[in-house]
């Protein structure tokens, strides 16, 4: 006999009685795992899979168990992302390439840990020393989202349309000497219009 | 600044007006903000916690707005105080209860704009506006924000947008929140249904009074989650057509009320009704499930003589805080609720509804 749910053999044969209605399942080892709270015995409704640096952590609790585990709080969809982490992985810390786990930020001396135990970065040097362990639980959090869409504060545009001039005119004397005449010209042009928009 | 003459004023988000307030109570938007070069609020030792309060508060102060805003020092203010302006949904349950040190919050005459300094982050700028307004409440805070930036340097990365001391936030760090009245929806058990489509993109629904705390009087407050990689705008965009939505799901299901059930649903309300006029104890989650179905008989026409205004004054002074403001002294316990029904019987047999 198959499981109901894979094509692995059936090897967990249950049965169920839920409104009067006789239910008879088969099941694989895998999957009747996952229809278990991994703590008592009740039906399994929150399921969670996380990777973290390659490595694949699986959870499957009862509602009960993932409050009392902290893992989902009283707003329904808020998860708590420090203890879900502390949970799947538990004290195995990732292996990360560039930024270890242990690592502190030369800023604010915040160690990584400690985000990892409250959820919350020491100042804002932590989002790049920490890049290569944060990097992917933004992008989860964020539902897979990439870089920063939307407002840009006025300073940082005006730093951003500096450099990008400086970057240009350097390109342009570049491009005089080596006598490549009408990339000059297209050069000069971008130039020009980005003097237009210059905000005053 | 004398917190007790707010008592007898409303809040922007308590004036019971603005578009679509049979259904939205409320619009709230709020901004994340921090300093560049400085330690998040909660890795701060007091001493930069101090320095921030002051670099911020100075950059407020000068602010060219139409409308003063007067800057409380949360630090300083007594427990009941705090609770006070959470009710009043100025500051957050976090700045009232679990930060500490030197934070404060800004806010106008209105009660339309409110900045949080020293909250999680540094910077928390929320305009509030009654009824169902995002554009309105956008352009308010974003203006304010521009304001901010020219005399504070924030903390920006081109890749992950204004940091936030927490990653959730980072991006826009941009959290706008409707809050919803959907008794109709409630009484026809069709919430879980009508919030279900909310979960696949990515809003989130609360309680009254934010993250944790439990919906009651089916009050529900909607926000967005996401808020990396979508623009401000788009955000906006998503709620707004999610809302219009339920809005639309909730008139309906109240017109089938009264068609199906009228006589039902009159019964509800005047045993509500006729329960706040005459118990003599009264906790404040009764009082809110209470006013609930007040609420809706009145936007159903079912009750005279009763302005949507007054049940949103009832509801806030029937809040621990407040009442005990009121009243004029400490209550806890059996005191509160007897004072809570007294208050109520006193102002609903003043007001005449029936």
């Amino acid at each position: 006999m198959k499981c109901q749910f894979c094509p692995n053999p059936a090897t967990v044969h249950l049965t169920e009685i839920v409104n009067k209605t006789k239910a008879e399942m088969h099941l694989c080892e895998s999957c009747a795992r996952k229809r278990k709270c991994q703590f008592c015995s009740n039906p399994a409704t929150v399921h969670l899979t996380e990777f973290l640096d390659k490595k694949k952590g699986e959870m499957h609790l009862c509602e009960t168990c993932a409050r009392k585990q902290n893992v989902i709080t009283d707003s329904p969809q808020a998860l708590n992302v420090p203890a879900l982490l502390q949970l799947m992985f538990g004290s195995v810390p990732p292996t990360g390439r560039e930024s270890a786990p242990d690592a502190v930020c030369p800023e604010c001396g915040t160690p990584y840990a400690h985000f990892r135990a409250q959820g919350r970065l020491g100042c804002p040097h932590d989002y790049e020393v920490f890049r290569p362990l944060l990097a992917p639980l933004i992008e989860k959090v964020h539902n897979h989202a990439g870089r920063h869409v939307g407002k840009v504060p006025r300073r940082h545009r005006q730093r951003m349309q500096i450099a990008h001039r400086v970057d240009l005119e350097a390109q342009l004397k570049s491009a005089v000497a080596a006598e490549q005449y009408e990339e000059a010209a297209r050069l000069r042009d971008s130039i020009r219009a980005l003097g237009a928009d210059h905000e005053p | 600044m004398n917190l007790n003459a707010l008592t007898s004023r409303l809040g922007e988000w308590l004036r019971g007006n603005g578009p679509e307030s049979d259904v939205v109570v409320s619009t709230r938007i709020r901004l994340a903000r921090n300093v560049a070069s400085a330690p998040f609020t909660t890795r701060a030792s007091p001493h930069q916690k101090a320095e921030t309060e002051a670099r911020i508060r100075e950059a407020i102060a000068t602010l060219d707005l139409p409308a003063p805003l007067s800057y409380v020092s949360v630090a300083s203010l007594p427990a009941i105080d705090r609770q006070f302006l959470v009710e009043r949904q100025l500051i957050s349950r976090e700045m009232a209860g679990v930060l500490d040190g030197p934070r404060g919050v800004a806010f106008d005459d209105r009660e339309a704009i409110s900045l949080m300094v020293n909250e999680e982050d540094q910077l928390r700028l929320q305009s509030m506006r009654s009824g169902f307004d995002l554009d309105a409440a956008w352009d308010a805070i974003d203006h304010i924000d521009d304001l901010i930036e020219s005399k504070v340097e924030y903390a920006f990365s081109e890749d992950f947008g204004y940091l936030t001391a927490c990653p959730t936030n980072v991006g826009t760090g941009m959290r706008a929140s409707v809050m919803l009245h959907l008794p109709a929806l409630g009484l026809a058990k069709q919430i879980d249904k009508a919030f279900k489509a909310l979960q696949k993109i990515n809003l989130v629904v609360r309680g009254l009074y934010g993250e944790g705390s439990r919906a009651l009087g089916d009050f529900f407050q909607i926000s967005n989650q996401i808020t990396l990689g979508k623009s401000e705008v788009a955000s906006l965009n998503d709620i707004r057509s999610v809302i219009q939505e339920i809005i639309k799901y909730e008139r309906m299901a109240r017109s089938t009320l009264m068609r199906e059930a009228r006589q039902n649903v009159h019964d509800k309300v005047a045993r509500a009704l006729g329960t706040l006029q005459s118990a003599t104890m009264m906790t404040s989650e009764e009082t809110m499930e209470l006013l609930s179905a007040v609420r809706l008989g009145v936007h159903l026409k079912l009750i005279g003589d009763l302005a949507a205004q007054t049940v949103n004054e009832l509801f806030i002074h029937t809040q621990p805080a407040h009442l005990q403001k009121l009243v004029g002294e400490p209550l806890d316990g059996e005191a509160r609720n007897a004072a809570r029904a007294r208050y109520l019987r006193t102002r609903l047999r003043a007001a005449g509804a029936e």
